[in-house]
């Protein structure tokens, strides 16, 4: 999300000369805050929280597993009946899921197979919780 | 020298915070702090490459602060700082022969 509180990447260039709007954001907003900060709030600020239990407590997105699948479409973990399998549109490197990583099956890890909905034999896929596929839907 | 904005950049996921946005960028699995300023920055870049001063005066008056009052010092850190974090690109700039 960004200040006006869409996501940066969904912003469109407008038509016009240079393509960029002339008043562009909540500027009464901006402008309000800035009278009672004073002009240092104007310096930009780039903060980065460099731990990893940090970055791990403050994960913004879902939390999820890397498992394999093995060729009869079971992954090696995961509740048959309770988790969905998902697959990974860019590899999981961390716990901590964003939007737009994963593609998530539309059933549940069969209860009586234990098979994925979809064939995911062989691959890497991400197995996450209902609870967990909910709140990605939300963020997206 | 255009300024653009990268891949991973447009990966970010954001949250605000009160006056400040917390941002988790998945490429690095690191987690920024962001004010207004430099929500700005990339934000100005998310429409198009552009030149860094072109950069600082779009901020500016999006900030709807006076030409030249965001500090050239500050700003040219920030870029070097989104630079480094893989957020933002230079690219040369195309010249018509």
């Amino acid at each position: 999300m960004n200040i006006n509180g869409d996501k940066l990447n969904g912003i469109k260039k407008p038509e016009g000369d240079d393509g960029r709007d002339k008043a562009p954001v909540a500027e009464l907003n901006l402008r309000r805050r800035r009278l009672v900060r004073g002009v240092t709030a104007v310096a930009p600020l780039i903060l980065t929280l460099r731990s990893g239990a940090l970055a791990a407590a403050s994960c913004t997105g879902v939390k999820a597993i890397n498992v394999s699948v093995a060729s009869n479409n079971k992954p090696a973990s995961g509740i048959p009946g309770q988790d969905y399998c998902a697959t990974q549109n860019t590899s999981l490197n961390s716990t901590c899921v964003a939007p737009g990583q994963l593609t998530i099956d539309t059933n549940y890890i069969s209860a009586s197979t234990g098979k994925c909905g979809s064939n995911h034999a062989g691959q890497q896929v991400a197995i996450l919780s209902s609870a967990s596929v909910t709140s990605l839907l939300a963020l997206r | 020298m255009l300024l653009g904005l990268t891949s991973a950049s447009r990966g970010l996921v954001w949250q605000s915070w009160d006056d400040v946005y917390l941002v988790y960028q998945p490429s690095s699995t690191e987690t920024h702090v962001f004010n207004d300023t430099t929500t700005l920055i990339l934000k100005c870049l998310g429409q198009g490459e552009l030149s860094q001063e072109g950069v600082k005066s779009w901020t500016e008056a999006a900030l709807g602060v006076g030409q030249g009052e965001l500090d050239a010092d500050e700003f040219a850190f920030a870029v070097g700082r989104l630079e480094e974090l893989g957020l933002i690109e230079r690219s040369e700039e195309l010249i018509a022969i």
